[in-house]
């Protein structure tokens, strides 16, 4: 936008209104839609995997083989796989896993990235220089190699799957940092807060850190939906997951010589995730509004 | 007691430029005594921010002093550097930016007490913040709010409660009104001369603004290019500048006649030029109407002294 | 009848009146100061000229540059007007060029918009135009990070006066610039208007107004509440918003220790109360003031004043210093 948006009055929606309290956090929860439904399938989805040992529903690693390939109906709602095992069954059990994976993924990969781009933007110089060098030594390799040689090397299963996963990640929230760190710290409250004495500790805990949060954010939300897609393909490729776990992404391995016939043997499991990952989308758009302290519930 | 407030001895600072190190800063020297206030007025890259922020040890000069408290905080180290710094405030020049967009204005405010003072916890830094907001004119109401829920004007009494939460006896203020309306501005520029008068603060008072300077300052430095062209009491120096670039602004001022008492110089290079030019020579020939052979050659002794400017053809009392 | 002339503009967004009612008029080779704080409109009434006012925007009364209506008018009609009739300049000259592109393409395009003449004849134009403003060839291929703010606001004008505008529109052009820039660009802009062109000077600031405008406007919380010749009114202004403006103004030369204020804020525009916008600030005001839109009344020859209570002339000199 040129200059011509930006005469030197603000309209007035933009312009301080000296308002009241701002609304509570439920007053805006409610008013933002989009966040409302997709933290709502969220907890629906988690619910139903915390729930499903108790669920009426069959057990998933029962193998059947006379009852295999059923397509859905009556007993199966999502038919069986080639197995015999229940797909809904299956899907619900899952979720937990792949909850559990996008967030685990990413929470490490923020835990290793985003430290290590604060202080490197924040320090600058030769601080600076070394800690992003060797960051981009892990973005040097191609996205999903990285991961495949660690677990190739660490052996398979889900746990070293997702350790892979987040330590290939994290240069990406060190450089999203990092660039957040640079710009905060020419602003006058981080220069004032050095101008009272301020520690550089607490201006970085207390000052960069916070508002720093809205692009690290949006990208750990739209990573909560690639962490448990690479660990599907992880899992695609043998490398992941192992049989018997019901993971969203083993399962459509394992329909792969199947499925052109048995739609239903990738169909649901791929349903989930494409679930799984659009909530997350949404619930990252809505946690990036929700946080901005000038976002007062209006619906975006 | 007599000691100054603050003294700067020699302060010096540059940069690596374009074509080679840029001087912005080419030895300030000057002492505060305890309830005066002293102006630095000069237009962008004059030196005049480079200084302020140079005093407050928030950028790193090259050389010189300046003694606070009986200490030279430029020598000091780290812990030491943070214990002086209770003795000063600093008010910069955007009030939108200046305090955390995620912080309620009293924790702002209070926000220095808890780096000094660790002793206090929460009810009585409350206390304090509310007392302090008061005292600049913000209500209870406002103490609870968010940075962008309130106008400039009481962002920046805001930023002075903070400045002044330590009780500090300086106060290093940068342009502290620019960014405000003329009937705010007044507000804010009262509110200052209020504190001062009770507090018995000192200010270091950073401005392009001329017709701001008698209100807050009595002696007032003219900066161009780096170096300290003119100095003195302000209403001396106002009615009577001897140096030529001193007569140009003051006939700039808004409300000054467009016509002004002197011959315009030619059209002026950007800054930047005369500080090369201020290797050998005055670094004002460039733009001074009056500049002759000689003001190339040498450099005019600098201003040193209550009243005086660093001109080889200052302006007598029949040119002014 | 040429030159710019708003009459009655009202602006509406949501539940905001930003502006209440504006009426101005610039006629050709007239230099007309616009004056008024932050929330009067002053920049909206700029924007409108231009038909740049945001879409959710309903608006009432006319604009009209010379003959043509602009108000409401489709876009065709004022992609005729922008630039060519009517121009703007801003106040911040870096972000209103385009850093991608050197000065001299920016000029040519603008003036390659308007005119359908061979390459050449164009050049001449922009050659023309920066002469106008006093930038030597030279700048044709510099680019926008490498000129000074002075040089960077000439440019901005070059580009707004290249097609010959019959009013140019500025709105706070120097408030980014040191006050000896500012004195040369204040004095560019009236050397322009020798040759025809009608000025009108939007700025917060009374006594930058007062070097060049023949008239002034001022405006508070989206009403023009007073306008006369800038002489007169600087010496004797009649509405109180104005009086008080006038004495908050830091004056050189005069020893001042305090300063007289206005007291209270800038009426919220989603205030529809009845009565004067300025009554709650206002110390002269009395009863009348709360309930009724207060007369527009002339106190003076080419003078207006929407007041209940103004100062009047006859009584300048005690009622200054209560005002």
């Amino acid at each position: 936008m040129s200059a011509l948006m930006t005469p030197t009055e603000s309209l007035p929606a933009a312009a301080p209104t000296g308002a009241a309290r701002r609304p509570s956090w439920a007053a805006r929860l409610r008013r933002h839609g989009g966040i409302a439904s997709a933290a709502g399938l969220l907890v629906l989805m988690l619910l139903l995997s915390l729930a499903a040992p108790w669920l009426p529903i069959a057990d998933p690693s029962a193998i059947d083989l006379a009852a295999k390939l059923l397509p859905p109906g009556a007993g199966h709602w999502f038919g069986t796989d080639s197995l015999g095992r229940d797909i809904l069954a299956q899907v619900v059990h899952g979720a937990r896993i792949s909850l559990l994976i996008g967030v685990g993924v990413v929470l490490v990969a923020l835990a290793i990235g985003v430290p290590l781009g604060l202080v490197a933007g924040y320090a600058g110089g030769r601080v600076d220089s070394v800690l992003m060098r060797c960051s981009d030594l892990f973005l040097a390799f191609p996205p999903l190699l990285l991961p495949i040689m660690l677990v190739a090397m660490m052996g398979p299963g889900l746990e070293n799957a997702m350790l892979a996963v987040a330590v290939s990640w994290f240069p990406w929230y060190a450089r999203i940092a990092r660039a957040a760190a640079m710009s905060i710290k020419a602003e006058n409250y981080i220069v004032s807060a050095r101008a009272f004495g301020a520690s550089h500790a607490r201006i970085v805990w207390r000052h960069v850190l916070p508002n720093c949060t809205t692009p690290i954010i949006v990208q750990a939300s739209l990573d909560f939906g690639y962490a448990i897609l690479t660990t599907a393909s992880l899992g695609f490729i043998g490398l992941g997951a192992t049989p018997p776990t019901p993971e969203w992404g083993l399962m459509i391995s394992n329909s792969r010589s199947v499925f052109l016939e048995y739609w239903w043997t990738a169909a649901f499991p791929g349903l989930a995730i494409f679930l799984a990952v659009m909530a997350a989308n949404l619930l990252g758009d809505g946690l990036r509004d929700l946080l901005d302290p000038k976002f007062e519930g209006r619906l975006a | 007691m007599s000691e100054a407030v603050i003294a700067v001895r020699g302060l010096r600072k540059s940069y690596a430029g374009k074509g080679g190190r840029v001087q912005a800063l080419r030895g300030l020297d000057f002492a505060l005594p305890p309830g005066r206030s002293l102006a630095i007025v000069g237009e962008s890259g004059s030196g005049k921010t480079t200084a302020a922020m140079c005093i407050a040890k928030l950028a790193e000069a090259d050389a010189g002093e300046v003694v606070l408290s009986g200490s030279d905080i430029l020598a000091a180290n780290a812990r030491q550097t943070v214990a002086l710094r209770r003795h000063f405030g600093v008010v910069l020049q955007n009030p939108l930016t200046s305090l955390d967009p995620r912080v309620r204005i009293w924790r702002s405010v209070i926000e220095p007490l808890q780096v000094h003072e660790p002793a206090l916890k929460g009810p009585e830094l409350r206390e304090r913040a509310l007392a302090m907001l008061a005292r600049v004119g913000l209500d209870g109401a406002m103490a609870d709010r968010l940075p962008h829920q309130l106008s400039g004007g009481q962002l920046q009494r805001a930023v002075i409660a903070r400045a002044l939460i330590l009780q500090p006896r300086l106060v290093i203020l940068d342009e502290p009104t620019s960014a405000l309306d003329v009937s705010v501005q007044a507000q804010v520029l009262n509110l200052l001369c209020e504190l001062r008068d009770e507090f018995q603060l000192s200010y270091l008072f950073i401005t392009h603004n001329l017709a701001l300077v008698e209100i807050l300052a009595q002696e007032v430095l003219v900066m161009y290019a780096g170096a300290v062209v003119e100095r003195g009491p302000v209403h001396q120096v106002f009615a009577r500048p001897r140096h030529p670039y001193t007569a140009e602004l003051l006939a700039a001022v808004p409300g000054q006649p467009l016509e002004p008492r002197l011959p315009l110089a030619n059209a002026p290079a950007a800054m930047q030029a005369d500080f090369t030019a201020a290797e050998h020579g005055c670094p004002y020939r460039l733009r001074c109407a009056r500049a002759q052979a000689r003001c190339t050659e040498d450099a005019p002794a600098p201003a040193t002294g209550p009243r005086a400017a660093s001109c080889h053809f200052p302006l007598g009392d029949h040119e002014q | 009848m040429s030159g710019l002339l708003i009459e009655h503009l009202q602006l509406r967004i949501g539940a905001a009146t930003p502006l209440r009612d504006c009426t101005l008029q610039v006629r050709p080779g007239e230099v007309v100061g616009l004056v008024g704080e932050s929330g009067s409109g002053k920049s909206l009434t700029a924007l409108a000229c231009l038909g740049l006012l945001p879409p959710q925007t309903t608006s009432s009364g006319s604009i009209r540059i010379g003959a043509t209506a602009v108000l409401g008018a489709g876009e065709a009609l004022l992609r005729g007007v922008r630039g060519k009739r009517l121009a703007m300049i801003f106040q911040n000259p870096l972000s209103a060029l385009n850093p991608f592109f050197s000065i001299g393409r920016q000029l040519l395009d603008v003036v390659g918009t308007h005119f359908s003449e061979p390459r050449p004849a164009l050049l001449a134009r922009v050659q023309r135009a920066l002469e106008r403003v006093q930038l030597g060839a030279t700048f044709m291929q510099r680019y926008p990070h490498q000129l000074s703010g002075g040089q960077l606001q000439r440019a901005m004008i070059a580009m707004a006066i290249a097609c010959e505008p019959e009013v140019l529109i500025a709105d706070e052009p120097t408030t980014a610039l040191d006050v000896t820039v500012q004195a040369r660009i204040m004095r560019l802009l009236k050397e322009l208007t020798e040759q025809g062109m009608g000025l009108l000077l939007i700025s917060h600031d009374l006594a930058l107004v007062s070097q060049v405008a023949q008239r002034v406007y001022v405006m508070y919380a989206g009403r023009t509440v007073e306008s006369g010749a800038t002489r007169e009114l600087m010496a004797s202004a009649s509405h109180p918003y104005t009086a008080s403006l006038l004495k908050a103004q830091p004056r050189l030369g005069q020893l001042q220790r305090r300063l007289p204020v206005i007291e209270g804020q800038v009426l919220p525009a989603t205030d529809t109360l009845p009565g004067c916008v300025f009554r709650a600030r206002c110390r002269r005001a009395v009863e009348a003031c709360a309930r009724q839109q207060p007369p527009t009344l002339q106190l003076r020859a080419g003078s207006l004043v929407e007041c209940h209570h103004p100062i009047l002339p006859a009584l300048q000199a005690q009622e200054l210093n209560h005002v």
